[in-house]
């Protein structure tokens, strides 16, 4: 399927399962995923909510929430090293150091009874082994990095006389800190209010373009996507439908749900009275029809689609996993 | 921080003062303390005579300030049944009291927090269920049957431990169990479900994302965060303890505070009640004021 290129990969997902035991059966929110992403770029993941894109990144951090949501199957390749066969000792090295991540809510992902000094100073002193004046340093740069003002005197702050967008900064800054070889953040931008939100996006521009970490941006939304991204992967169900250039995925989609989320965005200077939505509901991730998973929602649906798994078409630049997809024209 | 510190400790000031009147007022509607004191046929002269002697002719408010004046002395007042300054008494009594509370409320922190900790982290487990249970058997069991219980298995039984009275460190081991097995099911609960709060939230997920070992996630990140309804409660307990546990004390035979109070109330000892009352509301003032302090060293929202 996918063949990671020459270029610098620093994170290589294959076929990567997921799964949890519930109740009422197991549940696949990750269901052969595959992906890599290079030194330098962001790739962007994008889905709607319970499509499997949080998961994903949890189950790369392996940080999923309780004993009864494992890893099944599959490949994360960190540096030459499979991150599902790590113990876990040895994942604890990895996380911070070679995979670091940036959370959903900037408001509270910092722990209210410590200094912002303290909780920067907690990856570099176990990771880096840094202390003293060095690791005072190493924090105040940090700090500036991500454009902190007056850093020397934010340090001893605690997170509640921080703005959210100082906050997600600080968590940036926490992430990059050990300078990792990849960057995991999850919806970094939904909590924070459009002025902020854009700053946010600056800021991972400029990580971006220093070329050093690659980042896996999780997202739903495409705007951020779009200003940011080469390349995107659509997911539905726990599966990547569609990975490409992002000017393809926007412009000439193949898969009809990328189809259906591109055309139910809003798009500047047009006026409609009413943006299309998808019809129907995302499918009960425990009882997946045999077939293609958005079969129920699908324009093109046909039966071959109901009762087969559809292939994966297209190029390795460009590829989607659809019996009947868009006309290239459209 | 130093202004926060100023208005609570002028809170609990208040606080005391209010407690004054109230006892002042309610052990003096009580009843006439110079007929409940001489009983029988008494000539009324023999009455205001005591009256007199006592200050209990005087205006109730001149009574009061009195009261007060001497109260913040140190001088409670005699106790009519001994003959004995109040104060004495209450200090002949309170290191009984403070053995037992400090007792019993090292193993409610011992026991209690992690025994909390521990069922948060495995949570749906065995372990959590066997500590919940636990902790609703201490709730539901009464201390003076648990007492009774043990007296009749270490002390009748198997011999090991006295069964009544101040002889030691062995003598403390029954009534400290007995008085901590509530606080200790109070606490375990209360620190299980502070602790599942605080695992779930965004921070504890970072400080894993950020490789911490679970120790420090535990220790350092989440323990500090779900402390504050913990030491609330534990303060509360401390209070508890520290004005006496009468059923404790009566079913040991514990010279401490408790059974203080309650022979004095049966004996209509006023003087004596007021100042045991007293003392037991200045030790929960000063106790909340220590836990706000600690509230303010452990969570900066407080402080600033």
């Amino acid at each position: 399927m996918m063949s990671g290129s020459d270029s610098d990969v620093v994170l290589d997902v294959r076929d990567l399962h997921t799964e949890i035991r519930t109740a009422s059966g197991i549940v696949r929110p990750v269901s052969g995923v595959s992906f890599t992403l290079e030194r330098g770029e962001v790739l962007g993941i994008v889905g709607e909510s319970g499509s499997g894109k949080s998961m994903t990144a949890l189950s790369i951090m392996r940080l999923l929430p309780g004993r009864h949501v494992k890893i099944t199957g599959g490949q994360i390749v960190v540096g030459g090293r499979d991150l599902v066969a790590l113990s876990d000792r040895e994942m604890r090295e990895v996380r911070g150091s070679k995979v670091a991540m940036v959370l959903q809510e900037p408001l509270t992902s910092l722990d209210p009874v410590y200094s912002i000094g303290d909780q920067l100073a907690e990856p570099l002193r176990i990771h880096r082994k840094l202390r003293g004046e060095g690791l005072k340093q190493r924090i105040i740069d940090g700090l500036r990095a991500v454009h902190i003002p007056d850093p020397q005197a934010r340090v001893g702050n605690y997170p509640h006389q921080m703005s959210g967008g100082m906050r997600q900064r600080v968590v940036t800054a926490m992430a990059l800190s050990c300078q990792p070889d990849v960057l995991i953040a999850d919806e970094p931008t939904t909590a924070l209010d459009v002025t902020i939100q854009a700053q946010v996006v600056r800021l991972f521009e400029e990580v971006r373009d220093q070329g050093t970490v690659g980042t896996l941006l999780i997202t739903h939304d495409f705007g951020i996507v779009a200003q940011l991204c080469r390349r995107v992967a659509v997911m539905y169900a726990g599966r990547i439908v569609e990975m490409g250039p992002v000017e393809e995925i926007f412009d000439a989609p193949r898969h009809p749900y990328t189809r259906a989320l591109v055309k139910s965005l809003p798009v500047m200077g047009e006026k409609i009275d009413r943006l299309p939505s998808i019809s129907g509901h995302p499918p009960d991730l425990a009882a997946l029809p045999p077939g293609c998973p958005f079969a129920d929602r699908c324009p093109n649906v046909t039966d071959q689609c109901r009762e087969e798994a559809p292939p994966v078409e297209g190029t390795d630049a460009h590829w989607y996993r659809c019996w009947n997809p868009e006309t290239t024209g459209d | 921080m130093g202004q926060f510190l100023i208005v609570r400790a002028a809170q609990s000031v208040v606080t005391i003062l209010l407690v004054t009147v109230i006892i002042f007022a309610v052990t003096r509607i009580s009843g006439d303390p110079a007929e409940l004191l001489i009983p029988g046929e008494v000539p009324t002269e023999r009455l205001d005579e005591y009256r007199a002697q006592w200050g209990l002719d005087d205006p109730i408010v001149v009574q009061y300030f009195r009261f007060l004046g001497n109260a913040a002395t140190g001088d409670l007042g005699e106790s009519f049944r001994f003959d004995q300054p109040v104060s004495e008494l209450l200090l002949n009594r309170l290191p009984a009291t403070l053995k037992l509370a400090a007792a019993a409320m090292a193993i409610t922190i011992v026991v209690a927090i992690p025994l909390g900790v521990v069922a948060a982290i495995y949570r749906g487990t065995p372990i959590d269920t066997i500590a919940q249970t636990l902790a609703l058997v201490g709730q539901g069991v009464p201390a003076f049957w648990l007492g009774l219980i043990l007296v009749l298995i270490f002390s009748v039984n198997l011999g090991w431990f006295p069964a009544a009275g101040d002889s030691g460190l062995t003598s403390l081991i029954l009534p400290a169990i007995s008085l901590s097995a509530f606080a200790v099911a109070v606490v375990t609960r209360l620190t299980r479900s502070s602790m599942l709060d605080v695992l779930d939230s965004e921070y504890i997920k970072l400080a894993r994302a950020k490789g911490l070992s679970e120790a420090a996630v535990i220790f350092k990140h989440a323990l500090r965060n779900a402390s504050i309804p913990i030491i609330t409660v534990l303060g509360l307990q401390l209070g508890l303890l520290l004005s006496g546990s009468v059923v404790v004390e009566t079913i040991f035979n514990w010279p401490g505070i408790g059974r203080l109070a309650v022979d004095a109330i049966f004996a209509a000892d006023y003087t004596v009640v007021q100042g045991v009352v007293l003392f037991g509301a200045i030790a929960f003032v000063l106790i909340n004021l220590g836990v706000d302090l600690l509230y303010a060293v452990l969570d900066p929202r407080i402080r600033y």
